[in-house]
């Protein structure tokens, strides 16, 4: 099945045409990389896939269905997750209560609901110990881990990795790699951009 | 002795003053809005409380009761369709509004109920006292003080252990990411700014209860509240307690060394501690 379909997507910004006509087909189960310079386009064309951005022409389809005029948060709903280039964690809330917030809202679900997911989300993404950390007070690799582990509470059918390497080291690289292939392998369909290569290979 | 008693006086009288603040406190923490209107808001509370007392000849303990949910959609919708509007960038847009909102409610409740002095009707047990060993302490302030630490720890608990009270927080921490996550801001600011309205309407029965109102007192009721929050430390509500009984001390101490000096010593004692620590006494660690 295909998860997500681009028809002749095009975004511009004024006179600067960000995406144009972008066309491709990304099918359940896949892990794909893209790698694009800064100002590529990137982070504009996962806008557009989230919608939080609008296309100003062309389709996107998701499991099917036609979501080129739909919310992002009901696309979130539908099972698209993304995590953000720029860590934005609640600062305030705990690394657990972050999670909370994206399931209980994202999946339009009670606490009582999510709590356990919430826990084996952060199992995974081995930020478990730091549960009852406030977000503020974590490391680059543990902000990255835990936009990773937000995007993963609500449970997406699609994930969406925005430069999540970024900055990183070597070695904290290596690691976070193997939390995604996990991820993958447990059946999540991945796009995933950097504008460096190795760590997509 | 007479210095334990008139300093005991001043910490219950804080109670009101917290009182006064909370929903102030939990508006400025949320959204970053001063409501100009919140000492006016209190005001006709009470003139509700009045209203209810008069026409189902309630109580005025009862009449809260009916009074709260009404208070409560009043402030979600003057949130959601008016205050809303004014949020953004810039800060002015919403003290312009609130003011305009101050002086509309003075106007109106002068209009509507003359600027004769009012009281809500007391009974036995509203001016009872309790000795406790020397001193004598009325059962008014000492349910008004243990009111504002039930406000206080009703909602410490709603932020910190309910759902909702984790979506007021990440909308506080982050509007535009929390609406990413699916929560609606305006929705969660105009909650804010009903359960404001509630704590307000527990002000009022006890503005109402203590002492005379009339339509022009709000001003005076916002000056104490915003002291009280400013010495407590922005977004403190244990601060906002101890401000309002710093406020509630100062008082009472100038008042029993020169009555004149009762409300000037208030001020004074709050300009001492913004001299003092400026950011007041429990700041949040950022911002
Ligand atoms: N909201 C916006 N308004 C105007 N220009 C934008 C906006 N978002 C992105 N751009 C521009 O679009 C181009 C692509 O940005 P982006 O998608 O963030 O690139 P990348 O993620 O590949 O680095 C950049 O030149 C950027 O300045
Ligand atoms: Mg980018």
């Amino acid at each position: 099945m295909t998860m997500l379909a681009l028809k002749n997507v095009s975004k511009s910004f004024g006179a600067l045409t960000v995406t144009d006509d972008a066309s491709f087909e990304v099918p359940e189960g896949q892990a794909l990389g893209i790698i694009g310079p800064n100002g590529a386009g990137k982070s504009t064309l996962f806008n557009l896939i989230t919608g939080n951005l609008r296309s100003d022409k062309g389709s996107i389809h998701f499991q099917g269905r036609d979501v080129t005029k739909v919310s992002a948060m009901e696309r979130c709903l539908t099972g698209i997750g993304r995590s953000f280039q720029i860590p934005q964690p609640f600062e305030k809330l705990t690394v657990y209560e972050n999670l909370l917030v994206a399931a209980t809202h994202g999946r339009n679900l009670s606490e009582r609901d999510v709590r356990d997911d919430c826990a084996d989300v952060l199992e995974r993404t081995e930020l478990i110990k730091r549960a009852n950390t406030p977000a503020g007070q974590l490391s680059l690799l543990e902000r990255k881990r835990l936009e990773l582990s937000r995007a993963m509470a609500t449970q997406p059918k699609l994930l969406l990795l925005d430069e999540i390497a970024g900055g990183l080291t070597e070695g904290e690289c290596q690691a976070l790699i193997q939390t995604i292939k996990d991820i993958h392998a447990q059946g999540v369909t991945i796009i995933w951009i950097e504008h460096v290569l190795h760590a997509l290979t | 002795m007479i210095w334990i008693d008139t300093i005991i006086q001043g910490i219950l009288l804080g109670g009101l003053y917290a009182l006064f603040a909370s929903g102030l406190s939990l508006v400025f923490g949320i959204m970053r809005l001063v409501n100009l209107a919140h000492g006016d808001l209190i005001v006709m509370g009470a003139y509700l409380i009045l209203v209810l007392v008069t026409l189902l000849g309630l109580s005025p303990f009862l009449a809260v009761f009916v009074a709260v949910p009404l208070m409560f959609a009043l402030g979600w919708f003057l949130q959601k369709f008016l205050l809303n509007r004014t949020l953004g960038e810039d800060i002015l847009p919403p003290l312009l509004v609130t003011f305009g909102l101050s002086i509309a409610l003075q106007n109106a409740l002068l209009e509507g109920f003359s600027a004769d002095s009012q009281r809500l009707p007391t009974n036995a047990l509203t001016t009872a006292s309790v000795d406790a060993g020397p001193i004598t302490l009325g059962v008014m302030p000492l349910l008004t003080f243990a009111s504002a630490v039930l406000v206080i720890v009703g909602l410490n608990q709603l932020f910190y252990r309910t759902e909702l009270g984790r979506a007021f927080r990440a909308t506080s921490d982050d509007a535009t990411t929390a609406s990413l996550m699916g929560i609606k801001p305006a929705n969660i600011f105009a909650t804010a700014t009903g359960i404001a309205l509630v704590i307000v309407t527990i002000a009022a029965l006890y503005l109402g209860l203590r002492a005379n109102f009339d339509p022009n007192i709000g001003p005076a009721r916002l000056i104490y509240a915003f002291e009280a929050v400013i010495i407590g430390g922005l977004g403190s509500l244990w601060g906002t307690l101890l401000g309002g009984i710093i406020i509630g001390v100062a008082q009472t101490v100038g008042a029993a060394i020169n009555p004149e000096w009762q409300i000037l010593a208030g001020h004074i004692a709050f300009l001492v501690v913004l001299l003092v620590r400026p950011r007041g006494l429990f700041p949040r660690a950022n911002d």
